[in-house]
């Protein structure tokens, strides 16, 4: 076979030309488009392309755990799977929703609009932190555009018990209230993530190159609360407030040797698991260190001791007590019930406002000021719990002739519980005052101590050891024997303490509300070597069925302090002999 | 160049290919790999914690209290009211 050249014409050898010169401008136009995308249009490309093949997946790091003085765990973190839907990859969004919502139990409307609201998005929350077999039945779909996501959620087994102590997390994973927000830093971990290359449903094919950024888990804390004293505190206080028909109330066990508190509740309490179901915000808040009050009574043998230490009254000395009223200047005093000549003992037994009231005129404003300070009262006591409050303790220029008489009966001065329980314990602890604390030690992320907090702190000493002996072993014992405090001495233990009865101010505006009061009493066992001090305020108890610290306080602190002890395996003694000064 | 060197050219080239795919397809089966295990990873953490919390829980004073209650034991439930101190009735068993 062979071919013959046949002459091209010249029409014939321009067509050849204008086509050749055509395919060259094409390859060239198609040369000069590759260039423009690889150079102008690159980065674009390559971020769209990233972002349809990779995909960036979070490893929640663990927020560190709390435990309680004996190591149960109080709170901890669990993963909770939420459910999302990729708005990208939904055919069609009504049957979507349909097929979706009886999963995560929601109306099919809703899920449908969640999902047209986000629309621009890759990710669209439908439920959060839902259960195991929802997770399930989601999973279980097998629709690409559905997806759960991990997420760490903040769990506390104890509930109620101790939410206004720990606080609670917020969705963020920042500590909101109480330890959690106190130490946010140290519990809080950082989270890992890893990137993946993923097929056109989404399922991971293989990493990238990069190795993955690790979670670095949070470090743990030990509180030194005991769980079974707090367990045993709530629900003696909430049984009182039941029972009295009261708004509420705070409670507080501590060791008066080194400021330990054993327990610290509030009543009305909350779920720290759902702090949205909490009655209010005010039920939310650790009244114990938050809200200053007037102690009324219970403030008595604070000011005895300075009067005792300075030689303004002794112990055999006998006052009258005017069989239960007087004149102070043009302010009638009254006591509940009337008394004539009483000496320090039978003041504070009986507790007589016009005894103490006499007592406190020898004192004078200067001295009584400078006892209130010198116990810690009118500052924070530095205890690891956020929202302190100072309370107050008027400068020494706005106290007037009167402030003497109401300082000695409880009034003109704000205490929170926390600040009256530390300044009973000062007394009871032979005069020496402490820096309360909740937490006991710091623990890394694997548990290995990076900051122990164990040894007591000293403030200060605020009486001489004898007369704190004498107070605490003499007039308080005197109170429980044969006063006001008789309800609490309900177990095998030997107690000591004071009750208070104050009145409450409005809420809103000056002036003190009929009917509205609170009963204090602060109380020690066993009286030879007292191991726990209780401290129990009930708020606006109802004053047809009781109102004073005597009947109200005092036997929620007998049933914490026989319950507590029994617990603490504590032996009952025989009953110490009277201190003397 | 004769038929037999074009030939083992041929062969080592092919070689060579097939050993690049198996490299590469390892290599994807151990990127699969290792994914699978830090998925495991990650479940068996998410279980730990769910085991850990479900465990907090069945210690807490309240729960035990529930037990000692409804099992049929002897035992006391701890802190529970008692008259007396574990400790004072264990000395006055002393002999």
């Amino acid at each position: 076979m062979s071919f013959q050249t046949v002459p091209l014409d010249r029409v014939q050898r321009r067509s050849g030309a204008v086509l050749l010169v055509g395919i060259i401008v094409l390859l060239a136009a198609l040369a000069a488009r590759l260039a423009y995308i690889n150079t102008t249009l690159r980065p674009r490309l390559v971020a769209i392309a990233s972002k349809q093949q990779q995909g960036r997946s979070v490893i929640p790091a663990r927020r560190g755990m709390i435990f309680d003085t004996r190591g149960r765990v109080v709170a901890l973190d669990r993963q909770v799977p939420d459910v999302f839907v990729d708005p990208a990859l939904v055919d069609d969004v009504e049957r979507l929703a349909a097929e979706l919502a009886p999963r995560v139990n929601l109306p099919a409307r809703a899920v449908a609009d969640r999902i047209r609201r986000g629309a621009n998005s890759r990710f669209v929350l439908i439920a959060p932190g839902v259960d195991a077999v929802t997770a399930e039945a989601v999973r279980s779909m097998g629709n690409a555009a559905v997806g759960l996501a991990e997420r760490a959620r903040r769990s506390y087994p104890h509930a109620e018990t101790m939410a206004h102590v720990l606080g609670w997390v917020g969705r963020d994973g920042h500590g909101m209230e109480g330890i959690e927000l106190a130490y946010d830093a140290h519990l809080r971990g950082r989270s890992g993530q890893r990137t993946m290359i993923r097929d056109a449903r989404r399922r991971a094919l293989g990493r990238l190159g990069q190795l993955p950024v690790s979670p670095v888990d949070g470090g743990h804390l030990v509180l030194t609360i005991d769980a079974e004293i707090q367990l045993i505190a709530e629900e003696a206080l909430a049984a009182g407030v039941r029972r009295f028909e009261a708004e509420g109330g705070s409670a507080i066990v501590m060791s008066p040797k080194d400021g330990s508190v054993l327990a610290m509740v509030c009543v009305p309490t909350f779920d720290p698991n759902e702090p949205v179901t909490a009655e209010s915000a005010a039920a939310r808040r650790n009244r114990a260190v938050t809200d200053p009050v007037e102690p009324g009574s219970s403030f008595k043998p604070i000011i005895t001791c300075r009067a005792l230490e300075d030689g303004f009254v002794s112990t055999t000395e006998r006052i009258d007590c005017h069989m239960g009223s007087h004149r102070f200047g043009r302010r009638l005093v009254k006591d509940t019930s009337p008394q004539g000549l009483l000496d320090i003992r039978g003041i504070i037994t009986r507790s007589s406002n016009i005894g103490m009231g006499i007592i406190a005129e020898r004192m004078g404003n200067e001295v009584l000021h400078d006892t209130l300070r010198r116990f810690g009262l009118g500052e924070r006591t530095g205890i690891d719990c956020p929202g302190e409050s100072s309370g107050v303790v008027y400068p020494l220029h706005r106290w007037t002739s009167y402030s003497p008489t109401s300082v000695a009966m409880g009034y003109e001065v704000l205490v929170t519980p926390l600040q009256l329980i530390n300044a009973f314990a000062a007394i009871v602890n032979d005069g020496i005052l402490m820096r309360p604390r909740l937490v006991r030690e710091l623990l890394g992320s694997r548990g290995e101590v990076i900051r122990s907090l164990d040894s007591p702190r000293i403030v200060r000493r605020v009486v001489s050891s004898q007369v704190a002996r004498y107070v605490a072993q003499d007039l308080l014992v005197s109170v429980v024997e044969n006063g006001s405090g008789r309800r609490a001495a309900t177990g095998p233990y030997q107690v000591l303490g004071k009750t208070g009865t104050a009145r409450l101010v409005y809420s809103d505006r000056g002036g003190y509300e009929p009917g509205a009061y609170l009963s204090v009493f602060v109380g020690a066992a066993p009286v030879a070597d007292p191991q726990i001090l209780v401290l129990v305020m009930v708020r606006r108890p109802n004053p047809q069925i009781g109102y004073y610290g005597a009947a109200v306080a005092a036997p929620v602190v007998g049933e914490i302090i026989k319950r507590t002890l029994a617990y603490l395996e504590v032996p009952p003694k025989a009953k110490s002999g009277l201190a003397s000064l | 160049m004769n038929v037999g060197r074009v030939g083992f050219l041929i062969a080592a080239l092919t070689v060579i290919a097939l050993v690049v795919v198996h490299l590469r397809a390892e290599r994807t089966r151990c990127a699969a790999r290792i994914v699978a295990l830090e998925s495991d990873w990650i479940q068996l953490r998410r279980e730990l914690w769910v085991l850990q919390t479900r465990t907090a829980r069945l210690k807490t004073p309240q729960r035990l209290r529930d037990r000692v209650v409804s099992l049929p034991t002897d035992l006391a439930a701890p802190a529970a009211e008692i008259e007396s101190p574990p400790a004072a009735r264990l000395a006055s068993d002393r002999p």
